[in-house]
C-alpha cells in the first residue's frame, strides 16, 4: 500500500507523515498513537524564554493519545507579553483531539475529546474542556474559554449547543487510527 | 493569479533567485521560497518564518523594518508596482497577500486573503479569515472583525503594538536560526 | 440540515401506541411503571384518527396524493392494504420531528424499558457556573444576583469576544518589567479593538480587578434601576409570602392573582374582573400601585435620537442583535455597555414516566464524568448507513436507478441479538415513493465485548480471526455484477453485521409545489425489531449502565443457560438517504420486480408478542 510508506512510525504508535514539517522535535511530546497527515506544522522551535541561568523550560507541545491533525493543519504555541517580558507559552493538547484540514491552533490548552473542524482558527491562549466540537470555519477570539459538553460556531465563536452526554464517545477517535 | 511554481525552495534549487537584498539585522529561517524576477528587500529586524513564498514574478516585494511574516504565508506581487509592506507589519500564519501596500503597524491575523492591488491603511488590522476584494482600500485604522464587518479603532493601542512586535523579535531572533547567508550568493 | 447520510431513530413519545417499544410478554411491564400518553407533552391530542390523511395534515398534503400511492401499491400487491399503510412511520408527518433525534441525543429508561428523548425527561440544576471563569456559582448568588457572572468576565458587546483589561494609557514597556501596570483600567477586545473608552462618557476603571463592583457602580442604567425598584416594589408587596410562594397552593393562588390584577388594568384591581373572585382575604392587601406606568415619550428626546441617527450615519447604530444583547436596547454603539457572561448548568435528568434519573452528572464543574448516564447507546442496536457504491452521490440521487447502500447493525449488548429490519416497499407520505428493498431483512448480529477486546488490541496488534475479509476489497466486485453476499449478509464481525439496502428513487418533477414540501429528500423508515435472551435476574445489576456491569454480564452470559428469557423490543429508524436529483438519460423506469434481488417480502416472521396486535408493515405478506 502507498500509505504505508507515508509514514513513519514511532515506538509509541505514532504515525508522522514524511511531509509533514515538525520543528524543533526536540520540544514536541507525542502521547503515542496519534497521527499527523502530510503538510502539517508542529512549531515547537517556539519554546518559552526563561530567564538566564535557569535550565530552559522543555517542552513547547505536549500532544496525547489517539490525536489526529488533519492535511495542512499546525499547531503553534501561544505568544504574549507578560511584565514586558514577551514569551511564547507551551500548549497542550488531551487525547482523541481531532483537528481538521487547515485549521490553525494556538491555543494554552485543549481538553480530551474535543473535535476541531476545517479550517478553523483557535486563537491564542484559549482553553477548549474536555468534550467539545468546533464546526468548520470557526474562529475563535483569543483568551476564549470553552467549557465542556459545548458546540462552538461563528465568527468570533460563540456556544450554540450544548452536546449530548455520549460526547466522549461520539468524539473517541480509536476507530480513526485502526483505519490508517 | 496562481503563483508560479517554480520551487526555489532553498539555495541548492537550480533557479535562480531573484535580485534579494536583505538587511543584515534581518533573520530569515529555513526553507523560505523566493521566486520571480523583480527585486526582493526585505528592511531592518524583519523576520521571515519557515515555509513562506514570496513571489515577485510580477513585480518587486518591499518589506519594511520590523515586520513579521509568519510560516506558510504567500506574498505576491500583484504588477509592476509591487507589493509593499511599510514598517511593524505583523502578519500570521496562512495568509495570501496579493495587496500593493499594506501600512504602518497594521496586522493580518490567521488565514487573511488580500486580494489583487488591495490597498491596506496604517495600523489596521484584519482578523482571521478576514478576505479583503480585488483593489480594495482599508482606510487607515479600521478593525475588520467578525463576518467582514468593520469598524475604526479607536483604542489607541498602536503604540503598544509596535512595541510588542519589537519584544516578539526580539523574542524570535533568540529561537529562530538565522539562515539569511544562504540566501544571500 | 444534517449531511446525509443521517439516521434519526424515533422517540416512542411520538407513537399513539404507548406499548410499540415494549419487551414481550415474559417480562410484563408493572402498570405503574408503563407510561401513558399524558406523560408526554404530545402536541396532538392523543385521540388523533392515524388515518393517512390526516398524517400527513396541513392544506398542503391532498389526500389525493396518499391514493395514487396506494394505487401503486395495490397494483404491487394486493396484500398492501391500508392498514398496513397506517402502521407506517411517515417521517414526513409533522410530528414526526419532534421525536427523531440521533441515536447519541437518546436515553434510555432501564425501568420503563423505553428510549427517552430530550422531550421525556425532566432537567433538574445540580449547579450553576460561568462558562468562562468556571467558577460554581452557589443557588443563592444565582437568586439574588441574577444568572449572570459577578466576577471579571465580560464579553465585547460588538462581537461577543471575552474583554481583557488593559492599562488606558500606554507606558513603555521596559518601565513595565517589574512593576504593576498602573491605571486607569479600560476593558479591551482582541478580537475588533473595541474598549471601554469608545463610550460616550467613556468608561474607565481604577483598578484592573472586581469588575463587576466597578462597573455597578459606574453604569447605574435607567432600566437597572427599573429593575431593581420593581424587585424591591414586589418584594415588599409580597412580604411573609416571599418565601417559598411557588410551593404552596394558596400563595401561587394569590400570586395568579396579584397579576390577573395588574393585568385587568389600574385601579379596576379587586373589583372583580372574570376569574379573580375567588381570591382569599390576603390578597386584598396586596394591591398594586404606579408599577404598570406609561412609559414616557419625550418628542424631544425622540428627536434628538433621529437628529443623531441623521448626523452619525447608520454605521453609528447598533444593529438588532447587539441591541437585543443588552437589557436597555441602545440604539448607537457609543451606549452599548459591556455584558457579563451567562451563565451555564449542569443539569440532572429525570424520565418524565417513573421519575428515575436518567443522567445525574457530578457536581465539580470541571468534571465531565457522571454518576448515572443511561444513553440508549449503551441499549439499543445502533444503525449505519454508507455507500456500496462509491460513485452514489448523495446529493444527487438518479431517477430510475437502484442505488445499493450498505446498512449496518452494531450490537452495544453482552448478548448475542437477532434483528429484524423492517421497510414499507415504497417510502410513505409523499407522491414520489422511492422503492426500498433490504435484501436480507433478518440476521444476528454478535455479543458486544468490546471492553475485552479493545484492552488486548491496545497492546496487540489485532487477532486475524476478527479479520475475514476487507471491505475495501468487496467494494471493487459489488459495482454491477451479482455478488453472492448481496441477497445474504454482506459482511459480519465481532459486533456488527451489515446488510445491503436498494433504493430506487423515482423521478421528481422540480416545480413549486415539490420544493416546497421538498420532495426530494429521501428519508425511509425503517423498523427494527431486536430479540435476545437475557438473564432473568438482569434486573439486579442493572443500575450499573453500560459499562459498569459488563465485566458481571459477561460472566453471567457465559454461566447457566437456564435463568435466561427472552427479550424482544423494537423501535422507528429514519434513514435520511439523500436528495434525489435530476433525471439522467438512459436510465428509465423498469419493471419493479425485474432487478436483482431476492423475492420481495424475504420471509418476516410477524412479531412474537401476542400483545401486538398492530403488527407494522409487511407482516401480511409474510404470511403469504
Amino acid at each position: 500500500m502507498a500509505q504505508k510508506s507515508e509514514y513513519i512510525q514511532t515506538e509509541t504508535g505514532n504515525k508522522v507523515s514524511r511531509k509533514s514539517l515538525i520543528i524543533g522535535s526536540q520540544n514536541i511530546i507525542l502521547g503515542g498513537k496519534t497521527i499527523i497527515q502530510a503538510e502539517c506544522c508542529i512549531r515547537g522551535d517556539l519554546r518559552r524564554l526563561v530567564p538566564q541561568g535557569q535550565s530552559a523550560a522543555a517542552v513547547a507541545i505536549a500532544v496525547g493519545r489517539y490525536c489526529f491533525l488533519s492535511r495542512g493543519s499546525l499547531l503553534r504555541p501561544p505568544s504574549k507579553i507578560y511584565r514586558g517580558q514577551f514569551s511564547y507559552y507551551p500548549m497542550k493538547l488531551g487525547d482523541h483531539v481531532f483537528v481538521g484540514e487547515g485549521s490553525v491552533i494556538e491555543a494554552a490548552v485543549i481538553g480530551s475529546y474535543v473535535s476541531i473542524g476545517k479550517n478553523c482558527v483557535i486563537g491564542k491562549f484559549t482553553i477548549i474542556k474536555d468534550c467539545v466540537r468546533v464546526e468548520d470555519g470557526t474562529v475563535i477570539a483569543p483568551n476564549s474559554v470553552i467549557p465542556s459538553f459545548s458546540l462552538v460556531e461563528g465568527h468570533p465563536g460563540q456556544v450554540t449547543e450544548e452536546l449530548p452526554e455520549t460526547a466522549a464517545e461520539i468524539l473517541e477517535l480509536k476507530e480513526l487510527y485502526k483505519g490508517v | 493569479m496562481a503563483p508560479k511554481r517554480s520551487g526555489a525552495t532553498s539555495s541548492t534549487s537550480s533557479t535562480p533567485l531573484p535580485p534579494l537584498s536583505i538587511d543584515p539585522t534581518a533573520v530569515l529561517s529555513d526553507a523560505i521560497s523566493f521566486s520571480g524576477i523583480y527585486p526582493i528587500t526585505i528592511g531592518a529586524n524583519s523576520i521571515i518564518h519557515p515555509r513562506c513564498k514570496l513571489n515577485s514574478s510580477d513585480g518587486p516585494i518591499i518589506i519594511g523594518a520590523n515586520c513579521i511574516i509568519s510560516e506558510k504565508t504567500h506574498l505576491i506581487a500583484p504588477d509592476i508596482d509591487g507589493l509593499v509592506l511599510g514598517d511593524f507589519v505583523l502578519i500570521e500564519v496562512n495568509c495570501s497577500i496579493q495587496a500593493a501596500r499594506i501600512g504602518e503597524g497594521s496586522s493580518a491575523e490567521v488565514g487573511v486573503r488580500l486580494g489583487k492591488a488591495s490597498r491596506i491603511g496604517n495600523n489596521c488590522t484584519l482578523s482571521p479569515l478576514t478576505t479583503v476584494s480585488d483593489r480594495d482600500f482599508i482606510p487607515d485604522l479600521t478593525v475588520i472583525y467578525g463576518e467582514n464587518q468593520r469598524r475604526i479603532d479607536s483604542s489607541g493601542t498602536g503604540i503598544a503594538r509596535c512595541e510588542i512586535i519589537l519584544a516578539h523579535i526580539e523574542c524570535l531572533k533568540k529561537l529562530l536560526p538565522n539562515k539569511a547567508e544562504k540566501y544571500n550568493r | 440540515m444534517s449531511s446525509f447520510p443521517y439516521i434519526h431513530i424515533s422517540c416512542p413519545c411520538n407513537e399513539d401506541r404507548p406499548q410499540l417499544m415494549a419487551v414481550d410478554s415474559a417480562r410484563p411491564l408493572s402498570p405503574t411503571k408503563s407510561p401513558t400518553k399524558r406523560d408526554f407533552p404530545a402536541p396532538i391530542p392523543s385521540s388523533a384518527p392515524q388515518t393517512p390523511s390526516k398524517r400527513r395534515g396541513g392544506p398542503m398534503a391532498p389526500s389525493a396524493s396518499f391514493e395514487s400511492t396506494d394505487t401503486i401499491a395495490d397494483i404491487e400487491d394486493d396484500n398492501d392494504t391500508e392498514e398496513d399503510e397506517e402502521n407506517n412511520f411517515d417521517p414526513r408527518d409533522q410530528r414526526a420531528a419532534f421525536s427523531l433525534f440521533p441515536i447519541e441525543n437518546l436515553l434510555y429508561c432501564e425501568d420503563c424499558h423505553q428510549i427517552r428523548c430530550p422531550r421525556c425527561v425532566q432537567d433538574e440544576i445540580v449547579c450553576w457556573y460561568c462558562p468562562s471563569c468556571l467558577f460554581e456559582v452557589p443557588s443563592s448568588t444565582v437568586k439574588s444576583d441574577g444568572n449572570r457572572c459577578t466576577r471579571n468576565c465580560y464579553l465585547c458587546p460588538i462581537c461577543t469576544a471575552l474583554l481583557v483589561v488593559i492599562p488606558v494609557n500606554h507606558t513603555s514597556s521596559s518601565t513595565l518589567a517589574t512593576e504593576q501596570p498602573v491605571g486607569p483600567f479600560n476593558l479591551f477586545c482582541s478580537h475588533c479593538h473595541w474598549t471601554t473608552s469608545d463610550l460616550i462618557p467613556p468608561l474607565q476603571l481604577e483598578k484592573p480587578t472586581s469588575i463587576s463592583a466597578q462597573l455597578a457602580k459606574l453604569t447605574p442604567s435607567a432600566q437597572d434601576a427599573e429593575f431593581t425598584r420593581l424587585k424591591q416594589h414586589y418584594a415588599q408587596q409580597l412580604g411573609n409570602a416571599q418565601e417559598d410562594f411557588t410551593n404552596s397552593p394558596a400563595a401561587l393562588t394569590r400570586l395568579m392573582g396579584l397579576y390577573t390584577g395588574i393585568g385587568s388594568g389600574g385601579g379596576s384591581h379587586g373589583s372583580g374582573m372574570g376569574g379573580v373572585g375567588r381570591k382569599g382575604r390576603g390578597v386584598k392587601k396586596l394591591e398594586m400601585k404606579e408599577i404598570d406606568r406609561l412609559r414616557e415619550v419625550i418628542e424631544e428626546k425622540e428627536l434628538d435620537t433621529i437628529e443623531r441617527m441623521a448626523t452619525l450615519g447608520l454605521d453609528a447604530t447598533a444593529n438588532t442583535k447587539q441591541r437585543l444583547s443588552q437589557p436597555h436596547e441602545p440604539r448607537f454603539l457609543t451606549e452599548m455597555r459591556p455584558t457579563a457572561v451567562l451563565l451555564r448548568t449542569k443539569r440532572s435528568k429525570r424520565c418524565r414516566a417513573c421519575r428515575h434519573i436518567l443522567v445525574k452528572p457530578e457536581s465539580k464543574v470541571q468534571t465531565t464524568r457522571f454518576r448515572i448516564r443511561l444513553v440508549a447507546l449503551n441499549y439499543i442496536p445502533s444503525l449505519t448507513i454508507k455507500r456500496l457504491e462509491p460513485t452514489i452521490q448523495l446529493t444527487n440521487l438518479t431517477p430510475h436507478k437502484t442505488h445499493r447502500f450498505l446498512l449496518t447493525v452494531t450490537n452495544p449488548l453482552f448478548d448475542p441479538i437477532s434483528v429484524s429490519l423492517l421497510t414499507p416497499r415504497y417510502t410513505p407520505g409523499t407522491e414520489y415513493a422511492s422503492r426500498i428493498t433490504i435484501l436480507c431483512p433478518e440476521f444476528e448480529v454478535g455479543a458486544n465485548t468490546d471492553v475485552w477486546d479493545d484492552a488486548l488490541m491496545s497492546t496487540k496488534p489485532p487477532p486475524p480471526p476478527v479479520v475475514p475479509t476487507t471491505p475495501s476489497s468487496s467494494f471493487t466486485g459489488a459495482g454491477g455484477t451479482k455478488d453472492p453476499r448481496m441477497s445474504t449478509v454482506y459482511e459480519q464481525k465481532r459486533n456488527y453485521t451489515s446488510v445491503v439496502i436498494e433504493v430506487v428513487p423515482p423521478e421528481i418533477p422540480d416545480t413549486r409545489e415539490t420544493r416546497i414540501r421538498d420532495e426530494r429528500l429521501l428519508e425511509v423508515p425503517i423498523f427494527v425489531r431486536v430479540e435476545f435472551e437475557a438473564e432473568v435476574d438482569r434486573d439486579d445489576e442493572e443500575g450499573g449502565g453500560g459499562g459498569g456491569s459488563a465485566a458481571a454480564k459477561a460472566a453471567a452470559a457465559a454461566g447457566n443457560p437456564l435463568g435466561r428469557e427472552k427479550v424482544e423490543y423494537s423501535y422507528w429508524c429514519v434513514v435520511g438517504i439523500g436528495r434525489v436529483g435530476d433525471p439522467v438519460e438512459g436510465v428509465v423506469a423498469s419493471e419493479p420486480n425485474t432487478p436483482v434481488r431476492t423475492p420481495v417480502g424475504t420471509p418476516v416472521k410477524a412479531p412474537r408478542t401476542p400483545g401486538m396486535s398492530k403488527t407494522p408493515l409487511r407482516q401480511r405478506l409474510a404470511r403469504e
